[in-house]
């Protein structure tokens, strides 16, 4: 079920929203609510496809016995198993395929695919689970009851796309008392989050994604500034998308009292790399982090890396750790090379970053923001297109390659261009128009405007901000005639 | 004062969006509620979705003939039907459907009270290509709920763009226009021939429909899975091949397709007889040029529909001998063997395709 659906909005929300307080009302202990929030949970889960529900439920099942057993034994053979069940899982459903096809490209062998589906949100509550199993050995994690376990896995808010939640974060909230109860100030507060979601998906995003539609379908002959708009088009896209699911995540939450933590700050108001990637998809960053880069980064400054042979500074450690955080990054979006290459690309724009850091050159604001968004827009088109060869031919496009085409009507005016090889004439992306106005709006709320998470910082119950959020409901929730999925389902 | 911001927003929304309801539900601009079809908005929209009208309202009208097929079938005249066999009918014909798409409807009316004596199906060799899409506006649960699905409520009933046709449906009855409501269909389901679709054709045109095909023997099945449910039901199946042009007929021979389409035809006949209007005759090989025959390259015209209906509901008076020949397995080879004979027709009136073409 999509957030952005009227099945969600009118029926499945209303219901399981009504029914949790009731239940609540009825017992104190929450006894029939939590086991409520995890059907429901469930059932959302299994509405796009009920064949995944079996998967899922096994995941539970296997890391919740797998944690209670790391909580009373610190087995590190348990520990293996239970990484290598999660990993074996996300293995064979999403990266078979693509190691199979590699096989057989390199060795030239004939091995059938399996052509297997990806199971709905598998990346993100296997990496949820994992954290937890980790966690659970190192004493970090109390006994808790498999049905707040299974909350904290499926609850439905951020169960399909996150932001990745962790079992700190979310099972002591599970059990407040004071959570259990109908609070209007989350409630308003939730209504307002959720609305900028949803208004930033169908809205905004959804408008963005008929421009890309129309450039994917002519990659091979796109010219300069069809690209350029093709690309931004993108690069909004995915983040009015991505943030508007996440802000409706955060939003749906506060009505059932529960905070989950944001996954966007204003990515693109950056001026360097680093700050790009530590603003955006936050709960996947700071995921990586804590159980990739630390443990690498103190692997090999312990070991290997600084024996008496081979000594290698720090910033080579920390650029090392990097660079593996996003390539794994990249590999945990999506089963390709074009990811893995996306990956790479952000770690090698981190770590040069770093490097003229150390310059103390300071370029000014406007340069450096502008050349780390130019940046991300040529990056993200490996992020988009999964044939590499098909991105290279689009960035090239980006460089002028391919020449450059502008309206007819533009000829009177901008004649002298046509000295510079500039043609005027018809392209092939339709809408122009329209995707340039999207593009300058997108450009205004990006820059110009505080994000959800600093607006709802702020937020009064006023006159004005409730009519505020009432058109911009309903202005989305009428245009839900078209209802199209978020970019991170398929992850 | 949460309390009272987070009820005022709600009851704001919530008020709305019925207001917004009501009015599209009264104004009713698609057709598919019964409360008020024939009066101040009895004009509805005219760019509206078929696949949504039609199978509400062929529910609704309980006919005891349908027609269905692509929009060539929706070329077959629902009064003429009426007219020779007594029985009510509705033209379920949508553009692009295919086999699945038309099993779905006869199942989905099969298990709702229904009037159904007779089902007239019009079978097109492109749909039955094994890369044919199902149509992106069918929708299985709406066809499958026995109530109306959910999605079409809120899609007709919570939308800026229901809201916008409510308006538009309202200023053409009152105005007595058809600015907003002219529309390619009829209420019976059948096209609207007062639409003049002609265009220009061209090689284009004829390099799309000039692909290599490979029938979907799962299309196939739900030919047969339909007539099994008539079997079952007692009801009358009318299979009919459409007469498409002869320039189309040419672009399978062009191409090598010929023995593909012969042997579609073959696996039909196992099926059940069919009425093969198809091959190189007067009608298939008139000038595109008049529309006596032919709305367009694609599509014959309702008059070419009513000899069909005339010839296969047995008033073969009115329609001429050399049109439509039921074919069984008994006389398929005898009659694949004619058409393939009959193409030596087809030189001299090669000149339709220089009068459509110019850079043929």
């Amino acid at each position: 079920m999509l957030f952005n659906s009227p099945h969600f909005i009118f029926l499945y929300l209303p219901f399981v929203f009504i029914t949790y307080f009731l239940l609540n009302a009825w017992t104190a202990t929450q006894r029939y609510s939590k086991p409520w929030l995890v059907v429901c949970s469930l059932f959302f889960y299994g509405w796009w496809n009920p064949a995944y529900l079996p998967l899922i439920l096994l995941s539970i099942l296997a890391n919740y016995i797998v944690g209670r057993y790391l909580i009373s034994h610190k087995s590190r053979p348990a520990l293996l198993a239970g990484i290598v069940f999660n990993l074996g899982l996300l293995g064979y459903f999403k990266y078979l395929d693509f190691i199979l096809s590699n096989v057989n490209s390199l060795f030239s062998a004939n091995l059938p695919l399996m052509n297997i589906a990806l199971p709905l949100a598998i990346s993100f509550y296997t990496f949820q689970q994992i954290s937890y199993i980790i966690d659970c050995y190192n004493g970090k994690v109390k006994e808790q009851s498999l049905i707040n376990y299974s909350l904290f896995v499926t609850f439905f808010p951020q169960l399909v796309a996150g932001p990745i939640v962790h079992h700190r974060q979310m099972m002591p909230q599970f059990l407040q008392p004071a959570h259990h109860q109908i609070n209007y100030e989350n409630i308003s507060l939730g209504i307002y989050i959720f609305s900028i979601g949803l208004f930033k998906k169908v809205i905004l995003a959804d408008q963005f994604s008929t421009t890309v539609a129309s450039g994917m379908g002519v990659l091979d002959s796109i010219t300069f500034f069809d690209a350029w708009i093709v690309a931004l088009s993108y690069t909004f896209q995915l983040y009015f998308d991505f943030s508007g699911y996440s802000d409706m995540a955060v939003g749906l939450g506060l009505l059932f009292n529960i905070r989950i933590p944001i996954n966007f700050n204003s990515p693109y108001k950056a001026t360097n790399l680093q700050e790009v990637m530590s603003r955006w998809h936050i709960t996947l960053t700071r995921f990586l982090y804590d159980y990739v880069y630390i443990p690498v980064n103190r692997k090999l400054s312990r070991s290997a890396f600084m024996t008496k042979t081979l000594r290698l500074k720090t910033e080579w450690i920390t650029s090392l750790s990097l660079v593996l955080l996003f390539l794994i990054s990249g590999i945990w979006h999506g089963a390709g090379w074009n990811f893995i290459i996306w990956g790479l690309l952000i770690g090698i724009g981190i770590i040069v970053y770093r490097l003229w850091r150390k310059t103390n050159i300071r370029l000014p604001k406007a340069i450096a923001w502008g050349i780390t968004f130019a940046y991300v827009n040529v990056i993200l088109v490996f992020f988009k297109v999964s044939s590499v060869n098909e991105a290279l031919t689009f960035i090239k496009a980006m460089f002028g390659v391919n020449g450059a085409i502008l309206p007819e009507r533009l000829f009177s005016f901008l004649q002298p261009l046509e000295q510079l090889g500039i043609v005027f004439g018809p392209s092939d992306v339709p809408g122009k128009d329209k995707a340039l106005i999207y593009i300058v709006l997108g450009f205004i709320l990006i820059l110009g405007f505080k994000n959800t998470s600093e607006k709802a910082a702020t937020f009064k119950p006023t006159l004005i901000t409730a009519i505020f959020i009432v058109l911009i409901f309903l202005y989305a929730v009428m245009d839900m005639n078209k209802m199209s999925e978020f970019l991170y389902f398929n992850f | 004062m949460y309390k009272k911001w987070a009820l005022t927003v709600i009851g704001a929304i919530v008020f709305l969006l019925v207001c917004s309801a009501t009015v599209s539900y009264i104004v009713d601009p698609y057709g598919i509620y019964p409360v008020t079809r024939k009066s101040f908005n009895e004009h509805k929209i005219g760019n509206r979705d078929p696949y949504l009208v039609k199978t509400y309202n062929s529910r609704d009208y309980q006919p005891e003939t349908i027609v269905l097929g692509t929009s060539r079938a929706m070329r077959l005249d629902p009064p003429l039907i009426e007219q020779i066999t007594g029985e009510s009918t509705y033209n379920l014909g949508l553009s692009a459907s295919n086999s699945y798409i038309q099993f779905s409807h006869v199942e989905s009316l099969l298990k709702r009270k229904n009037n159904l004596k007779t089902i007239i199906i019009g079978l097109d060799f492109e749909t039955f290509d094994i890369e044919y899409k199902t149509h992106v506006n069918f929708a299985e649960k709406r066809v499958a709920s026995p109530f109306y699905y959910f999605q079409d409520i809120a899609s007709t009933l919570l939308t800026k763009k229901s809201l916008l046709d409510s308006y538009y449906v309202l200023y053409d009855n009152v105005k007595n226009r058809d600015k907003y409501t002219k529309s390619s269909t009829l209420d019976d389901g059948s096209f609207n021939a007062e639409i003049k679709l002609r265009s220009e054709v061209s090689v284009n045109d004829l390099k799309r429909i000039a692909i290599q095909y490979e029938v979907s023997l799962n299309s196939i099945e739900y030919i047969k899975k339909i007539q099994d449910l008539c079997n079952e039901q007692d009801i009358q199946l009318y299979l009919y091949i459409s007469p498409i042009h002869a320039i189309i007929l040419e672009t399978f021979w062009q191409m090598d397709q010929w023995p593909v389409y012969e042997d579609w035809k073959r696996q039909l006949v196992s099926i059940a007889p069919i009425w093969d209007f198809s091959g190189y005759h007067d009608i298939s090989m008139s000038s595109l040029n008049h529309d006596t025959y032919y709305d367009d390259l694609s599509h014959f015209s309702k008059e070419t529909g009513n000899l069909m209906v005339y010839r296969m509901l047995g008033s073969e008076d009115y329609a001429p001998p050399w049109f439509g020949v039921q074919i069984t397995p008994d006389n398929i080879e005898e009659h694949l063997q004619k058409l393939r004979e009959s193409r030596s027709q087809w030189d001299y009136r090669d000149t339709d395709m220089q009068e459509l073409i110019q850079d043929y």
